[in-house]
C-alpha cells in the first residue's frame, strides 16, 4: 500500500494541507523541530501532497509529532494539523499496524486496551475518603480519569496526581454539590485516540456512557483537559443522541466567583503557569486559570517566555515518542519557569505534572531544575472559602 | 555432603573447623582472595550453627534462606573443599604452621550425583517410621540430595556367621514385602528353608529386643517368609552369567558347608561339581536331622534349586584322591566331609546287642526310615543329636526314654528349646549321671551310673569328676550312645593325604585354607560337630579364598567388612517402645507329635509373621535392604558399602569456628590459630559474620604463600552449530518428573514444533552423563540452540535465593565442564511446576506445555550474555592512619600488596579532627608501607575500581595517587562515599550485608560500629580480608546479565541513574543538551533495576529481551500453540 490512497488523500484535502503555502511557520514554532529533532511539520507536509512513495519518512514522522497544536496556531493558512496527524495515525494504525515507540513499554496503553473488557472490574472509589461527599446517583458526574493510576504508576518520580481529583470533589463539595463518582468507570480514552486506536477508543466512550446513563447523570464535570476534550469533543461523534454537558471545574467554580460570594486565603508566592495545550490552544482557556489565580491575594503570576496559546507543550502526548529530545524541550520549559522568577509551577493537567516531573528529576541538572509543582485545582481548594454570610448549608456542616 | 573435590583435597591448605555462619564468611573470604581452605564439620550442613551460638531472635526464621547462595558459591568454589560429617582426628605443630588429620565419615549417598529426586525414600522400608534412615538436608541448605543415616550393623547380622541381614528382611516382612525380604536372606543365605526350621538362630540371643522383652522371633519369621513363597512355587536362586565357567572347582560333600560353599563358588562364575559319597546330597543335613523337624520336601527342594541355578551335584562318588582329583583339572578342591564317625565311651559293654551310637542310629533312620528301639531306650549324651535320637527312638516305638548326662540342666548343649519340646513328648532326662558299664549278654539290659559332672581345667578340655563310689543300676533294652562326633577320613583314605589336626580334624586357617595350595577344607571337618550355620559361614569363607586363590582378591570384601560398616551407635531403645511378647508358633500336640516323623511345627501365620516384624527395633536405622539402590541404579548415586576416608593436610594456619568440634584433649595453640569468636557473639549475626571476617583476614598472612594466582582453565569451547536446528531434552529427574506417558507426549509435542530438529528424554540433567548426551546430540544433529527442561531456570553463572545445587550441577556440567555456550541454552524449571502428586496427568501435560509454550518462544531470542573483564592492580591506598587502617596496611603488605597508607586525611574544606590530627605516626610498620604523615586534604576521588586517582593537598601541594582499591578507615572520610542527593532505591539499599563496601565498588569504608563488634586489630583484619578477595583476583567480570542502552530511545531522563544502588547507570552529556544513559560495567550487578524502571525501553537485557517479555506474554495469551 503507497501513501497516496484516496482515503489518505481525503484526510489531506478535509484538513486543507492543500492549503499549505509552504511558508514554514510550523517548522519554525515546532517545539520537536526546534530542539533538534530530525522532524519537520513542513517537510511532512510536503511528503504527504507531492512525495507520497517516501513511506518510511511520512510513517516515522507521524508518531514525531506532539499533538501540541502550535504549528496549527500559527499556520495562516487554516491547516488542521494536529486533527490531519490524528486522522493519519488511526488510518495508519488500523491499515498497517502502526502505533509508534510507545513509552513505558506500552503499559498505559495496555491498561486503555484492558479497560475495555466489559467484564472486568474497575473498584474506581477506594481512593475515596470520608470526608469527601459522593454519590452513586444524580444529575452531575464528576469524571476522575486516570490519576488514581498514575498515582502508583509515577510514585517513583513523586507525583501526587490522586491529590488532584480529591481536591475536584472537595471544591464541588465546597459548591455544594455532591457528584456521581462512578465506580466502573473507565479511562476516556484520550492516549489511545491519539495513538490511533480509534476501535477501542470507542468502545471506552461507550462503556463510559453506558455508566453515565445508568447514573442518570445529565451533567459531567471534569477537572482533566484531555478528558475534557474526549468528552466534549470526540465522545459526541461516537455516541449517537449524546447529550450530556459537559463542563470544566475551572469553569464552574469561575462562574461562582464570579457570581461573588466566595473570597480566597492569601498565598504570598509568586508562581507561573503551564497552559496544557487541550486547555490553552484547543479549548481557549487561556483566561480562566488566570482569572483564578488572580483571586488569590498576594499571589504574583509571572507569565514565561511562551504563555498562552503561544505556550510550549510538556514534551510529550499520549505516550508515545519520548525520547532525548521530549526531555530536552521539559528542561526548556523549566528552565523559562525558572526564568520567571516564580517558585512554584502551577499545572492545569496532570501529564504536564508527569513530564516536567519527571525532567526535574536530573542528575546532572539536579536542584536548578526543581521547582514545586501544583496543580491549579489544588490551589483553588486550598485557597477558596465563602464570605461568612454566603456559606451555603452543606458546607458548614 | 562433600562435593567432588572431596575425593581430591589439597595437600596443603587453611584448615577452618565448624560449621555456621562465621564459617561460611571465613570460606568465602578465603576462597575469593586465592587460598585454598579445607571445610570440615561434624554436622550434617554447613549452616547447622555451633552449639555454642544462640538463635537470633531479631532475625526471622527464614534468614538462613538468603545465605543460600553464598552457601552454593562457597562450597562449589574451586579452592573450598567442603567436608561434613567429618571430624578433626589430630592436630600438631609444624614449624609455623600445623599437620592436620580430619576423618570423614563414609558418604554413602554423593552429593555430586544425587537428583534429590527422592525415588530412594520412596523405596525404603523404613520411611515411614520414627527416624527414617533417608533425610534431607534442612529446606534452605541448597541441596536436595538425601543422606544416608547408617548406624553400626545391627547386632542380629552381626551375631549370624552368615551376616543375614535380619534387620532388612524384617523391615520388609513388616511392610508386607515378602518377595523382597526372600531375596535379602537369599543375598546370604541359599539355604533360607533349612535355616528357618533348624538353625539356631544366634541372631535372637543378639536381639536388642531381648533388653526391653524378647528377642524377636527372627528364624519363625524367615520360615515363614520360605514357606509364603513356597506356596506359589520352588524355590529358586538367581543363576549366574557364566562369566568364568573356564575355571572348574570340586566340593567333596554335600553338607551344609559344602552346599553353601557351592552356591557361592556358582555365583561367583565358576563352575561348581559337588561329589557326594552317599546315593542323596544334604550331608548331616539328611543324615543327622529328623524329618519333623526338618521336612525332606524343603531340604530336596533348596538341593533342586542349588542344581538349577548351575551347581553340579553328583552323588555316589566317594573321593579317595585329592590329586587325582586335580589332576582332571578341577583348579581347586574344597573338602566338606563332615564328622560322620560316632565317638565312643569306651567303657566295658559297648559292644553288646541293643547299644547303638546315634549318628549310625540316626543316619539309619533318616535314611532308611529303618531302625529299631526297645521299650525302655537310654540316649547317653544332652546334645542336639542326643534330643533328636530320643525324639526319633519315640517314634519307633520306645514305651519310655530316658536322656542321660553328666550336666546340670543348665549346661545341657542342646537347645533349650529341643529339651523343652522333648520333654513334652514325654523323654525323661536324668541329669549328673556318667555311664560307667553297660550290662546284659548278648543283648545289653542295664547300665551303671555313678553321679559324676564336668570340671573345667584351663587351657584343656572340662575333665569328669565323679561325685560319688555309688553305683546305681538302670534298666535298658536299647543305649543309643550320642556324645558327639569326629571326622570319618580313613574311610576314603584321605587321611594320609593331608595335614590333621587335633581329634583327626582337618588343619587350615581361619578361612578354609590349608598348607596345600589350591585344597581347602570348610565344615565340621575342621572344626568339630557344630551348628548349621556355623558350618554354611565355614563353607563361604572357603568359598571366598578360593574366588580369591583364582584370581578375585575383592570377592569377600563387603561380607567380611561387615561389622566395621556405620557409623554411630544404635539409637536408644525409646521409652514409648511398649513391652509386648513375641510371637509364637502353632505346634502339634505332643500325644500326636510322637506318633509319626510328621513335622512338629505349624509356622506363623502371615498376620503374625508381620505383627512379629514389627517389633523390630531397627538398630542399625538403615537396615541395608539396598532397595534404594535399585530405585536408584540410573544415577548410581547410592553405596551402602562406602567407606570413610582420612585426610592429611599441612595447614599455615587453622581457623576454629566452633571450639566444641576441636578433639578431646587437644590445646590448640600458636600464633596460626584464629577463632571466629566475637564478643557478643550471640547478639548479632553481623558479630558472627565480621568474627568470621577478621579471622580470614588475619589468616591470609600465614597463609599468603600458598594463593593461587591462576584463573581456573576454560574448556575447550563446543562447535557453535546451526541457529536454526533446535534442540529440545526432557529431563526425567530419574523416572520421577511425570509418569513416562506424560513425558512421552510431551516430547512428541515438541517434536511437532518445525524447528526442532532433535528431541531426547535425558535420564537426569543434573548427572554428568545427561550433559554428555546433551553436548554428544548438540554436535551431531548440529544444533545451533537448545531448550533443557529440567529443574534448573536459567543458564546464567549465577546462584540467586532459589537455586541450589542441582541446578548449578546441570549448567556447571553443560557449560564449564563440555564447554557449551550459556547463552544457546533455554532452561525451563518444568520440575517444580509439574512434579506435584495433586496433579492429574491431564493438567500436568497442561502447565508442562504453558511452560515449554513460553521456553519455545523464548528460544527464539536467545541473545548474547555480556562479558568482559575490569583488570584490577594490587595498589591499595588506604586513607587514615587510624588502628583499624594500621593493622589493614600491615596485613596486606604481609600478603604482598603495594599498599600506600596516609595517616591523616580530612575531606577538602573540613577541619581534621582533634584525634587524629594528635594521632602519633606508627612505628616497626613493614618496610614496603608507602606512608604518608603530613595532613592532607582530600580534594576528590575520581574513576572506578582498578583505575582511582585520589587528589590531595598536602602542605600546599598539589598530590594525585593512583590507586586500584581505596580504604577509608576514619569516620571523617565516609561522606566521600556517599553521592549527594540519593534518591529512589539507593534511599533503601543497605550495605550492611556487604562489610566495608560502599555504594561506589572498590572503596571500602570502616563504619564506627564495627569496632563495638572487634577489636581494632581485628576489624583491620577483617577489611584486608575484604579488600584481599578482589585485588587478590586481578580481574573482575562484567556482570552478564549487564543491560545496554539504545541511544536513539534513551530520553537522557536519569530514571536508571536514580534507581541504581551501585552507581552504574550515569548519563553522559551528547553535546547538545541531550544526554544518553550509559551502564558502567565494573559497577553493574545485573539486577535490572534500570530496565523496568526505564520510561521509554531504551535499556534492555540482550538474553532476556523486552521483545522476549513480551512475546513470551502475548504467546502465552494467544495460545498459538
Amino acid at each position: 500500500m503507497t501513501l497516496d490512497s484516496p482515503e489518505i488523500k481525503r484526510i489531506i484535502q478535509e484538513r486543507s494541507l492543500y492549503m499549505c503555502l509552504e511558508c514554514g511557520k510550523c517548522s519554525a514554532s515546532c517545539p520537536r523541530m526546534l530542539t533538534g529533532k530530525e522532524y519537520s511539520p513542513r517537510l511532512m507536509a510536503h511528503k504527504l501532497m507531492v512525495e507520497p512513495e517516501d513511506e518510511a519518512f511520512i510513517e516515522h514522522s507521524l508518531w514525531e509529532c506532539l499533538t501540541c497544536g502550535l504549528c496549527e496556531e500559527r499556520c495562516p493558512s487554516g491547516v488542521e494539523y494536529t486533527q490531519l496527524m490524528l486522522e493519519l495515525r488511526i488510518h495508519l494504525a488500523q491499515a498497517k499496524g502502526l502505533m509508534g515507540e510507545r513509552a513505558h513499554d506500552g503499559a498505559l496503553h495496555s491498561w486503555m486496551r484492558m479497560m475495555t473488557s466489559p467484564e472486568m472490574r474497575q473498584n474506581r472509589l477506594e481512593w475515596i475518603t470520608p470526608e469527601l461527599r459522593v454519590t452513586d446517583r444524580g444529575d452531575t458526574a464528576f469524571f476522575t480519569g486516570c490519576a488514581p493510576y498514575f498515582d502508583i504508576f509515577f510514585a517513583g518520580i513523586e507525583v501526587d496526581t490522586l491529590a488532584i481529583v480529591k481536591d475536584s470533589i472537595r471544591l464541588l463539595n465546597f459548591l455544594d454539590i455532591t457528584p456521581v463518582v462512578m465506580g466502573e468507570e473507565r479511562c476516556c480514552g484520550h492516549d489511545l485516540l491519539w495513538s490511533g486506536d480509534q476501535e477501542n477508543f470507542e468502545t471506552l466512550c461507550r462503556l463510559n456512557y453506558q455508566e453515565f446513563q445508568a447514573a442518570g447523570v445529565k451533567r459531567v464535570v471534569v477537572s482533566c483537559p484531555e478528558c475534557y476534550q474526549v468528552l466534549s469533543g470526540y465522545m459526541p461523534q461516537v455516541i449517537e443522541g449524546f447529550d450530556l454537558e459537559v463542563i470544566l471545574l475551572m469553569d464552574l467554580v469561575g462562574e461562582q466567583v464570579r457570581q461573588g460570594g466566595v473570597s480566597f486565603k492569601p498565598l504570598a508566592r509568586r508562581v507561573t503557569f503551564q497552559d496544557p495545550c487541550r486547555l490553552g490552544r484547543m479549548a481557549d482557556h487561556v483566561r480562566q486559570p488566570r482569572f483564578l489565580l488572580e483571586q488569590i491575594p498576594r499571589l504574583t503570576l509571572g507569565e514565561m517566555a511562551s504563555h498562552g496559546r503561544g505556550s510550549l507543550c510538556c514534551g510529550n502526548s499520549a505516550f508515545v515518542n519520548c525520547d532525548a529530545y521530549s526531555k530536552r524541550i521539559q528542561v526548556t520549559r523549566l528552565k523559562e519557569a525558572e526564568a520567571t522568577g516564580a517558585d512554584m509551577l502551577v499545572t492545569a493537567c496532570p501529564k504536564c505534572m508527569i513530564h516536567l516531573c519527571c525532567a526535574m528529576r536530573d542528575p546532572h541538572q539536579g536542584e536548578p531544575l526543581a521547582m514545586e509543582v501544583c496543580d491549579l485545582i489544588s490551589l483553588v481548594a486550598e485557597h477558596i472559602q465563602w464570605a461568612q454570610s454566603e456559606k451555603p448549608l452543606a458546607a458548614s456542616q | 555432603m562433600s562435593p567432588g573435590k572431596a575425593s581430591n583435597p589439597p595437600r596443603e591448605a587453611v584448615l577452618l573447623v565448624g560449621a555456621g555462619y562465621g564459617a561460611l564468611k571465613v570460606a568465602e573470604d578465603l576462597s575469593h582472595a586465592g587460598i585454598p581452605v579445607l571445610w570440615a564439620t561434624r554436622a550434617a550442613h554447613f549452616l547447622e550453627l555451633p552449639d555454642s551460638v544462640e538463635p537470633f531472635e531479631q532475625w526471622p526464621a527464614d534468614l538462613n534462606y538468603q545465605f543460600r547462595p553464598l552457601y552454593l558459591r562457597v562450597t562449589r568454589h574451586r579452592l573450598v573443599t567442603p567436608l561434613t560429617q567429618a571430624r578433626l582426628e589430630s592436630v600438631s605443630p609444624h614449624g609455623a604452621g600445623y599437620d592436620v588429620v580430619v576423618a570423614q565419615d563414609p558418604k554413602y549417598i554423593d552429593y555430586d550425583l544425587c537428583t534429590g529426586c527422592g525415588r530412594c525414600s520412596e523405596v525404603c522400608p523404613l520411611d515411614q517410621g520414627e527416624a527414617p534412615p533417608l533425610s534431607r538436608t534442612p529446606g534452605y541448605c541448597p541441596s536436595r540430595a538425601l543422606q544416608l543415616d547408617k548406624r553400626l550393623i545391627s547386632p542380629c547380622r552381626q551375631g549370624c556367621p552368615l551376616g543375614v541381614n535380619a534387620q532388612a528382611y524384617l523391615a520388609l516382612t513388616a511392610t508386607g514385602r515378602f518377595d523382597e525380604a526372600l531375596e535379602v536372606i537369599k543375598r546370604d543365605n541359599p539355604l533360607l528353608g533349612v535355616c528357618g526350621r533348624v538353625c539356631h538362630h544366634p541372631c535372637e540371643a543378639a536381639c536388642r529386643r531381648g533388653e526391653l522383652d524378647q528377642p524377636l522371633a527372627i528364624r519363625d519369621i524367615k520360615r515363614f517368609l520360605f514357606d509364603y513363597a513356597a506356596q506359589q512355587g520352588p524355590p529358586t536362586l538367581p543363576r549366574p552369567a557364566a562369566a568364568r565357567r573356564d575355571q572348574r572347582v570340586a566340593v567333596v560333600g554335600s553338607g551344609p558347608a559344602g552346599l553353601c560353599a557351592a552356591h557361592y563358588l556358582n555365583q561367583a562364575g565358576l563352575q561348581v561339581t559337588v561329589l557326594e559319597a552317599l546315593d542323596q546330597a544334604g550331608g548331616m543335613l539328611r543324615a543327622g536331622i529328623n524329618a519333623f523337624r526338618l521336612p525332606r520336601k524343603v531340604l530336596d527342594a533348596e538341593i533342586q534349586a542349588l542344581v538349577d541355578s548351575g551347581v553340579e551335584i553328583k552323588t555316589n562318588r566317594p573321593v579317595e584322591d585329592i590329586e587325582a582329583l586335580l589332576a582332571q583339572g578341577y583348579r581347586a578342591v574344597l573338602l566338606t566331609t563332615g564328622t560322620h564317625q560316632d565317638l565312643r565311651l569306651n567303657i566295658p559293654g559297648e559292644d553288646l546287642a541293643g547299644v547303638e551310637h546315634c549318628v549310625t542310629f540316626l543316619a539309619g533312620v533318616n535314611r532308611s526310615g529303618q531302625g529299631k528301639v526297645g521299650p525302655r531306650t537310654v540316649i547317653i549324651g544332652g546334645g542336639n543329636s542326643a534330643m533328636d535320637a530320643a525324639r526319633t527312638a519315640l517314634r519307633l516305638g520306645a514305651e519310655q526314654v530316658t536322656v542321660l548326662a553328666i550336666e546340670t540342666e543348665d549346661q545341657l548343649p542342646a537347645h533349650p528349646e529341643e529339651v523343652r519340646q522333648a520333654r513334652e513328648e514325654g523323654v525323661v532326662f536324668r541329669l549328673g549321671l556318667a555311664p560307667v558299664e553297660f550290662t546284659g549278654g548278648p543283648a545289653v539290659n542295664g547300665i551303671r551310673l555313678r553321679a559324676a559332672h564336668w570340671e573345667s581345667s584351663p587351657g584343656g578340655p572340662p575333665r569328669l569328676v565323679f561325685d560319688s563310689e555309688q553305683i546305681e543300676d538302670m534298666a535298658a533294652d536299647c543305649v543309643i550312645v550320642s556324645i558327639g562326633q569326629r571326622p570319618h577320613l580313613a574311610r576314603h583314605g584321605l587321611d594320609a593325604q593331608l595335614t590333621l589336626g587335633p581329634g583327626d580334624r582337618l588343619a587350615a586357617d581361619d578361612r578354609g585354607r590349608t598348607d596345600r595350595p589350591g585344597v581347602f577344607v570348610a565344615g565340621d571337618v575342621v572344626t568339630g560337630p557344630s551348628t548349621v550355620v556355623d558350618s554354611m559361614a565355614g563353607g563361604r569363607r572357603a568359598a571366598y579364598s578360593i574366588i580369591e586363590y583364582l584370581g578375585d582378591p575383592a570377592a569377600g570384601e563387603h561380607w567380611y567388612g561387615l561389622a566395621a560398616r556405620g557409623v554411630g551407635d544404635y539409637p536408644p531403645i525409646g521409652e514409648d517402645v511398649p513391652q509386648q511378647p513375641r510371637q509364637e508358633m502353632a505346634r502339634r500336640q505332643p500325644k500326636v507329635r510322637r506318633r509319626d516323623f510328621d513335622e512338629v511345627d505349624l509356622g506363623l501365620s502371615q498376620a503374625q509373621a508381620q505383627a512379629e516384624a514389627t517389633r523390630c527395633l531397627q538398630c542399625g536405622v538403615c537396615c541395608e535392604c539396598q532397595a534404594c539402590e535399585s530405585a536408584c541404579a540410573d544415577i548410581g548415586a547410592i553405596n551402602h558399602f562406602a567407606v570413610g576416608r582420612r585426610h592429611q593436610l599441612r595447614a599455615p594456619a587453622v581457623i576454629v569456628a566452633d571450639r566444641a568440634e576441636l578433639p578431646d584433649g587437644v590445646e590448640l595453640g600458636g600464633d596460626n590459630v584464629f577463632w571466629v569468636e566475637a564478643d557478643h557473639y550471640s547478639a548479632d549475626l553481623m558479630d558472627v559474620l565480621m568474627a568470621g571476617g577478621s579471622a580470614a583476614g588475619q589468616a591470609m598472612a600465614p597463609a599468603a604463600s600458598l594463593r593461587v594466582e591462576s584463573v581456573e582453565p576454560a574448556p575447550a569451547a563446543a562447535p557453535a552449530g546451526d541457529p536454526s536446528r533446535l534442540g529440545f531434552f526432557l529431563c526425567a529427574c530419574n523416572q520421577t518428573m511425570a509418569p513416562a506417558e506424560t513425558l512421552q507426549g510431551i516430547l512428541q509435542r515438541a517434536a511437532a514444533v518445525p524447528e526442532v530438529a532433535h528431541c531426547e528424554l535425558i535420564p537426569s540433567a543434573c548427572h554428568p552423563d545427561g550433559a554428555d548426551r546433551v553436548a554428544r546430540a548438540l554436535a551431531e544433529k548440529n544444533l545451533g540452540r537448545a531448550i533443557l527442561a529440567s529443574c534448573a531456570c536459567c543458564p546464567i553463572n549465577f546462584a540467586c535465593i532459589s537455586c541450589n545445587d542441582q541446578r548449578t550441577r546441570v549448567r556447571r556440567h553443560l557449560f564449564d565442564r563440555r564447554g557449551l555456550e550459556r547463552s544457546r541454552f533455554e532452561l525451563c524449571n518444568l520440575r517444580d511446576h509439574i512434579n506435584d502428586g495433586r496433579l492429574s496427568q491431564d493438567q500436568v501435560m497442561e502447565r508442562a506445555m504453558d511452560l515449554l509454550r513460553a521456553a519455545f518462544i523464548r528460544s527464539r531470542y536467545l541473545g548474547p550474555l555480556r562479558r568482559g573483564d575490569t583488570e584490577l592492580g594490587n595498589r591499595i591506598l588506604i586513607l587514615g592512619g587510624s588502628d583499624i587502617g594500621v593493622s589493614a596496611a600491615r596485613n596486606l603488605a604481609v600478603q604482598g600488596f603495594k599498599v600506600r597508607l596516609v595517616h591523616r586525611c580530612a575531606i577538602a574544606g573540613e577541619e581534621l579532627p582533634e584525634a587524629v590530627a594528635a594521632r602519633p605516626q606508627a612505628r616497626g610498620l613493614e618496610k614496603s608501607i608507602v606512608q604518608v604523615d603530613t595532613p592532607v586534604e582530600i580534594t576528590g576521588i575520581k574513576g572506578n575500581i582498578g583505575d582511582f586517582t585520589v587528589t590531595a593537598k598536602a602542605g600546599g601541594r598539589g598530590r594525585r595517587w593512583k590507586a586500584d582499591l581505596v580504604c577509608l578507615t576514619d569516620e571523617n572520610l565516609i561522606p566521600l562515599t556517599i553521592f549527594a542527593g540519593r534518591v529512589g532505591l539507593k534511599k533503601f539499599y543497605r550495605y550492611d550485608f556487604a562489610f566495608f563496601h560502599t555504594p561506589r565498588m572498590g572503596i571500602y569504608r570502616v563504619m564506627p560500629r564495627t569496632l563495638q563488634r572487634v577489636d581494632a586489630f581485628r576489624a583491620g583484619a577483617a577489611l584486608a580480608g575484604e579488600v584481599a578477595t578482589a585485588a587478590a583476583k586481578a580481574y573482575l567480570n562484567d556482570h552478564q546479565l549487564s543491560p545496554v542502552v539504545d541511544p536513539l530511545r534513551c530520553r537522557g531522563c536519569g530514571r536508571c541513574a536514580e534507581i541504581c544502588p551501585f552507581d552504574a547507570a550515569v548519563l553522559r552529556e551528547n553535546g547538545d543538551g541531550t544526554y544518553t544513559a550509559e551502564v558502567l560495567r565494573h559497577n553493574c550487578v545485573g539486577c535490572g533495576g534500570c530496565v523496568g524502571r526505564c520510561p521509554v525501553t531504551a535499556m534492555d537485557i540482550p538474553f532476556f529481551s523486552n521483545q522476549v517479555l513480551m512475546s513470551m506474554v502475548a504467546g502465552r495469551l494467544s495460545k498459538e500453540r
